[in-house]
């Protein structure tokens, strides 16, 4: 690839970039300079790109083998469905509504929660979210830019998400948020017996 | 409800489910799990839209830093740079380059140390320490010393690796993620306890070490070249070879000039 269309295509996904690796590295003095040690090393590799392949996928591997160090963890290619607690992953998979009845507000409400909620997950679950989330690729594209199978995939977005819902769920208990619901429901239901008495 | 159902569910949630699957799986719902997915879809929504609100752009001074340094690259000063410090140039000139450098870095050294030992007061080479924290620092040193050892060796090798003419195969991947994954423990622990002022330049190369380690650690596929060859590209812009030799040169030269100073005889000194 030449130098000229490497910058015009790094240039078009900059902002997107920059979000993957702000929200994925922990330490938040460290996204410049990982976001820029990315770029610099994609630009020297850039020989290696193949044309007919798709740079922005080529780049995200970059950056999340980039996020993996800079978090100082190892990427664990080993886990796949099998390494599931199916138990486990049934109960936290519950519906939320018997216990958040209104999501939308609980999320409006705490969004600092739910990025501080993320920024708990391991680096791999927090990738694959992020790419599912911020990169809108499919299973198989996660599993190919962060080089595990896709069985692996399913299996840290089922805990990543199960995890991000029992910390939300908790936040909502302690803050009273899940409370409200209910006395909501409650009101709601007094209003409609009222208004049937009436 | 079993794994696959789980997993098939959190697939039909993120829309990952096509065609004949995909009809399959919503013939086979209950209305009670189709309101079930729906409140779950609900609260994923509102979280993927948190997450991408909560997105911020790249700052444009960061980007203006990142195209300066993409540009000095390009440049031709940037590539002369570049080139003589990957010894990518010729062959020769390069080879002769490091010689030099290498040389001066020797003389300069011997120069500062000569200086330093010159001026340094008497008092300051007969500082007593107990047996035990002498003991704790000969157990460091050494370690260190079969850190940077075992380093060099792993990093010669991928160095010295040529992706165009050698066999991934020789590089014996596996077993460098094997060694590096050993040295990445070592070097926390050397980072730990390396804590003195003095021993900030090792410091340095330590921390820079782990990260070249820890890359090598997380290579997931053996013939991934693409990797190997930012790997190689990452030890040269970083010098690692060359201030592990300065460190292995720098720690003989300290040895040579304890073994000339009179030793204690009921307590260690430094």
């Amino acid at each position: 690839m030449k130098d000229t269309e490497f910058m015009k295509r790094i240039e078009k996904y900059r902002h997107e970039f920059y979000a993957f690796v702000q929200r994925n590295v922990w330490n938040q003095s460290d996204v410049e300079d990982v976001f820029s040690s990315a770029v610099l090393s994609a630009y020297e590799s850039r020989r290696n790109f193949r044309p007919q392949s798709n740079f922005r996928a080529w780049m995200y591997k970059i950056l999340v083998n980039k996020c993996f160090i800079a978090n100082r963890e190892k990427r664990d290619v080993s886990v796949d469905a099998g390494a599931l607690d199916a138990q486990w992953l049934a109960d936290e998979s519950k519906t939320p509504n018997h216990i958040i009845e209104d999501p939308e507000r609980l999320v409006r409400e705490c969004p600092d929660e739910v990025l501080g909620a993320l920024s708990r997950l391991r680096t791999i679950e927090r990738s694959c979210l992020l790419l599912l989330s911020l990169g809108g690729y499919s299973y198989s594209e996660i599993a190919d830019i962060v080089g595990i199978p896709v069985t692996s995939v399913t299996t840290h977005l089922a805990r990543g998400r199960a995890k991000l819902r029992r910390w939300l769920i908790d936040y909502a208990k302690e803050y009273g948020l899940r409370r409200r619901a209910i006395v909501d429901r409650h009101d709601r239901s007094q209003e409609m017996k009222g208004g049937s008495d009436g | 409800m079993d794994k696959g159902d789980i997993l098939k569910r959190m697939a039909y949630i993120d829309e990952q489910l096509e065609g004949d699957e995909l009809k399959e799986f919503e013939r086979e719902l209950s209305e009670d799990e189709r309101l079930a997915i729906v409140a779950e879809k609900r609260l994923n929504t509102c979280i993927i839209e948190t997450i991408k609100q909560a997105a911020e752009k790249c700052p444009d001074p960061l980007w203006d830093k990142v195209v300066s340094d993409l540009q000095d690259r390009t440049s031709y000063g940037g590539r002369l740079a570049l080139r003589l410090l990957w010894l990518h140039w010729e062959p020769g000139l390069g080879l002769a380059a490091a010689v030099a450098l290498v040389t001066a870095g020797i003389f300069f050294g011997k120069w500062i140390w000569t200086e330093d030992s010159a001026s340094r007061p008497a008092s300051d080479s007969t500082i007593s320490v107990s047996p035990q924290v002498s003991k704790r620092l000969a157990l460091l040193e050494e370690r260190t010393e079969h850190c940077l050892q075992k380093s060099k060796v792993l990093l010669l090798a991928l160095a010295n690796f040529d992706p165009q003419t050698d066999d991934a195969m020789t590089l014996n991947l596996p077993y460098q993620r094997q060694i590096s994954e050993a040295l990445v423990k070592e070097t926390s622990y050397l980072k730990s306890e390396l804590s003195e002022p003095a021993e900030k330049r090792l410091q340095d190369l330590i921390g820079d070490l782990e990260v070249i380690l820890l890359q090598i650690a997380n290579l997931e596929d053996e013939y991934d070249l693409e990797a190997v060859e930012m790997l190689r590209s990452g030890v040269n812009k970083r010098g690692i070879l060359f201030r592990i030799d300065l460190s292995q040169m720098s720690g003989r030269m300290q040895d040579a000039f304890q073994d000339k100073t009179p030793k204690a005889t009921n307590s260690s000194q430094i």
